[in-house]
């Protein structure tokens, strides 16, 4: 007769998932228009240099070097089967956003729907830098939070009109392209408004 | 009530005819606020040649992969209409017989996809565990019955993504960079007010590239020169 498993504790301070960033991602560059390309960075400096010496690209692979998962546990195991912990899940970048990490569910917008901000494997990154922090953002003219909750959204490839608008400061408008995998760094920086104006604006 | 309702759609649909049309960029006050620039019969014409570095910073989409990209802008004479056209103009490489027509935006992203498909993502992934566990089972990797203690597993992981697998390389995605290059890319038709944008040349760069911009202004040559 088997005996029947029981597992006394959670046995997993689990998946210490550190997704090392591709070595050339150290290269991004902030932009003028605030956008930043992870894998454009990658992918180019060692063709294009800032120099302008280049040559015709060939078809070079991207190498990723990945911290995998480092799992620590306690447990009672008694049964028909070992389960060897470790080496499965060794691409937890795709986990744990989709699994434990969903902030961004349901953010209906005032004027429209807009989809899941959540990750998604063929999404494209936005990173979302605002002053003030509590500027209200708006993807395409639907409202999807402020955006010191917003500081990242993932977003289906295309092209968007991002705004930002806060109270006695000015609105600020961008057109974003979003590619899949590839990360831009928006940073807004809202004005304040001229004190006359914003009272013209109330009467 | 409707009359709020009214107000979003007159506003939603302003802003999505506002976003609709190629733009290009927003001309310097002057086409001397361009790198290289001319002026001739009332018209006058800037350019700037972008480094690849300006570009990456400019584009999402990996221009610097095929094109050498130009930001160029007309002034044209005061209520006198140009037209403005992408044939009418050639980039050489000086010192060579190299010379390329702008690109179009679907040109150039379908060439972008291409070469994003060609590239393949290589992940290493070490991993390591440790844990503590009573009792026993069986081990279907020893063939025995594991007794309880502390174990550690340790595992190195390599991933190659099949082709296509690259940011860039979808479909979705040659869609956006089209969208992207069209918009930002010089606008063509008949103009009275100056125009600014970008255009696309097939040319590789080389060690400190030398190049000519040569444009067919009402039937007569003009060339820029960029350093």
């Amino acid at each position: 007769m088997r005996r029947l498993t029981i597992c006394l504790s959670g046995f997993l301070l689990t998946c210490v998932a550190v997704v090392a960033q591709d070595p050339s991602s150290a290269t991004q560059q902030s932009s003028s228009v605030s956008q930043d390309s992870k894998t454009a960075a990658s992918s180019h400096e060692s063709v294009v240099g800032d120099s302008g010496e280049a040559s015709e690209t060939k078809g070079e692979h991207n190498y990723h070097l990945r911290l995998g998962t480092i799992t620590v546990g306690a447990g009672y195991f008694s049964g028909p089967s070992f389960y060897p912990y470790g080496p499965y899940g060794w691409y937890p970048y795709y986990y744990y956003s989709a699994a434990l990490w969903d902030p961004f569910w349901g953010p209906y917008g005032r004027f429209g729907y807009l989809p899941s901000l959540a990750y998604g494997n063929d999404k494209g990154e936005v990173k979302l830098a605002a002053d003030p922090k509590q500027a209200g953002v708006y993807i395409d003219g639907a409202y999807a939070g402020t955006a010191d909750r917003l500081k990242t959204l993932w977003l289906e490839p295309g092209a968007y009109d991002l705004s930002l608008s806060s109270t006695g400061r000015e609105s600020f408008h961008q057109r974003i392209y979003v590619l899949t995998g590839k990360s831009l760094k928006i940073t807004a920086k809202l004005a304040r408004q001229d004190p006359a104006e914003t009272k013209e604006e109330k009467q | 009530m409707s009359r709020k309702l009214w107000t979003v759609v007159t506003v939603g649909c302003l802003a999505s005819l506002a976003f609709a049309a190629p733009k290009g960029t927003v001309p310097r006050s002057s086409a001397n606020r361009y790198t290289a620039h001319t002026q001739g019969d009332g018209i006058s014409i800037g350019a700037t040649i972008l480094t690849p570095k300006e570009a990456r910073k400019t584009f999402v989409s990996d221009v610097n992969h095929c094109c050498v990209v130009i930001e160029f802008a007309i002034y044209p004479e005061k209520d006198k209409p140009l037209t403005v056209s992408l044939d009418s103009f050639t980039l050489r490489l000086t010192g060579s017989e190299a010379a390329a027509k702008p690109s179009s935006a679907k040109m150039v992203s379908a060439t972008l996809q291409k070469k994003a498909q060609d590239q393949r993502d290589v992940s290493v992934s070490p991993t390591a565990g440790v844990g503590y566990g009573s009792g026993s089972a069986y081990d279907p990797a020893t063939g025995t019955q594991r007794r309880g203690g502390v174990y550690t597993t340790a595992g190195v992981a390599v991933a190659i993504a099949p082709p296509g697998g690259e940011p860039g390389s979808s479909e979705k995605d040659r869609a956006v960079m089209e969208t992207e290059l069209s918009e930002k890319g010089l606008p063509e038709g008949a103009t009275t007010a100056p125009v600014a944008g970008y255009l696309y040349f097939p040319l590789s760069r080389t060690q400190k590239p030398t190049y000519q911009l040569e444009y067919m202004l009402n039937g007569n040559k003009v060339t820029l020169a960029f350093q």
